[in-house]
């Protein structure tokens, strides 16, 4: 660094200091904390308020929600449950068909990662005159159980799926009424999976929570 | 996160009892450095004031978060440095022009004036205060926080959130902007010298 450099940092460092050398006059801590307590206030406010918002949405979504999909006019009920229990979707008739993920957004009222799932799951290359197959999705609860059909060609069956892992899988696929053994191995809820099973003897009643 | 996730996270960081005691304090004491170190990188002495509040502000919504109280000072420092570009960039601002006057009147020459050589030297400070006001925000903080402050490149860095070799060059291009922009009569290479 030449000399003349060193002139001009001294003349710089004295000049800020010249500069800040004043006695200021306003003392901050009042504004500043009366200020920080209005934004804390207003924040737990804004997020009481978004709180109600949602348990609101929810309920009205609980009442009735139009379903717009293959179904036409039908409606989608939707149980309201009170926080925290498990919020369940049970679509009228044979359930939303889905042949595509443009259908799985029919599925009002479920999580994309399920929509994602029960797209994929559609049967492909099947000897349908029609086409490829389809999954008609009956119900669904956010405790992570659905339950539908999946029409393939030739034949077709009855699906429950889980998340007993985390991620979307078919529990049990099958053409009569689900076992009341495999039902209890993966604790399907009854809300899912109906109030009949079958059991050693015979159909017999079926209930979980 | 939920909207419950984020009120806790928020009551759990915000200053309590002891915790607001604790920042009434720091600010009580850092402050008045606080609002020098502002109006050296604002050039105003409003907006010194009114980034210094903003800054802390942030850091009395933070308090909770922030562990390590001896990093502090730097972490108001470079919410000072950035409320400041941030004003700058809002159109208003953009638009305005500096009117307030020099806070260090040069004095007038007569029988008590300083000799010719003290008033060089005020006449030169005078303008190279100027001259750093007329800096890019990110030059000027860098500047003030070497020359003023006194920081070391790393401290520096760490008050900037940016790299130590950014330092290097913020300050190098300031004082090429300085040493090119001073009056040929003032400047400490030459002129009158």
């Amino acid at each position: 660094m030449s000399q003349q450099e060193d002139v001009l940092e001294r003349l710089l460092r004295d000049s800020l200091e010249e500069n800040a050398a004043f006695a200021p006059v306003a003392d901050l801590t009042g504004a500043v904390v009366r200020r920080g307590r209005r934004i804390r206030t207003r924040r737990r406010v804004g997020a009481t308020i978004l709180a109600a918002a949602a348990v609101a949405t929810g309920i009205v979504l609980g009442v009735t929600l139009p379903s717009g999909g293959p179904q036409g006019n039908d409606r989608i009920a939707i149980q309201p449950t009170t926080p925290p229990g498990p919020r369940l979707v049970h679509y009228p008739g044979d359930g939303v068909t889905v042949t595509g993920p443009a259908d799985a957004d029919q599925l009002h009222g479920t999580s994309q990662v399920f929509r994602a799932f029960v797209a994929g799951q559609v049967p492909k290359g099947t000897s349908c005159s029609s086409g490829g197959g389809s999954i008609s999705v009956q119900a669904w609860s956010s405790a992570g159980f659905a339950k539908g059909a999946v029409n393939d060609c030739p034949g077709g069956y009855v699906a429950i799926w889980g998340t007993p892992h985390g991620t979307w899988r078919q529990l049990i696929g099958s053409q009569a009424v689900p076992t009341c053994k495999a039902l209890n191995q993966w604790s399907v809820p009854s809300s899912i999976a109906g109030g009949t099973c079958e059991g050693p003897a015979g159909p017999q009643v079926y209930h979980q929570q | 996160m939920t909207t419950t996730d984020q009120q806790e996270a928020d009551q759990a960081s915000e200053p309590r009892g002891e915790g607001e005691r604790e920042f009434v304090d720091f600010v009580a004491g850092r402050q008045a450095a606080l609002l020098r170190f502002a109006y050296l990188v604002t050039g105003h002495r409003q907006t010194a004031e009114d980034v210094v509040q903003t800054a802390l502000v942030k850091t009395y919504l933070a308090w909770g978060r922030l562990c390590d109280r001896g990093a502090l000072d730097a972490y108001v420092r470079r919410a000072i440095v950035n409320e400041h570009i941030n004003l700058l960039r809002r159109p208003w601002k953009r638009r305005e022009r500096s009117s307030e006057a020099l806070s260090t009147p040069v004095p007038e020459s007569g029988p008590e004036a300083a000799a010719p050589e003290d008033q060089l030297d005020r006449e030169t400070k005078t303008v190279l205060f100027e001259l750093v006001r007329e800096l890019p925000p990110r030059q000027r903080a860098a500047v003030v926080l070497r020359y003023y402050e006194g920081f070391t490149e790393p401290q520096t860095a760490e008050v900037l959130g940016c790299s130590v070799g950014t330092v290097k060059s913020q300050t190098h291009r300031a004082l090429q902007v300085l040493r090119g922009r001073m009056p040929e009569d003032l400047d400490p290479r030459g002129g009158r010298r």
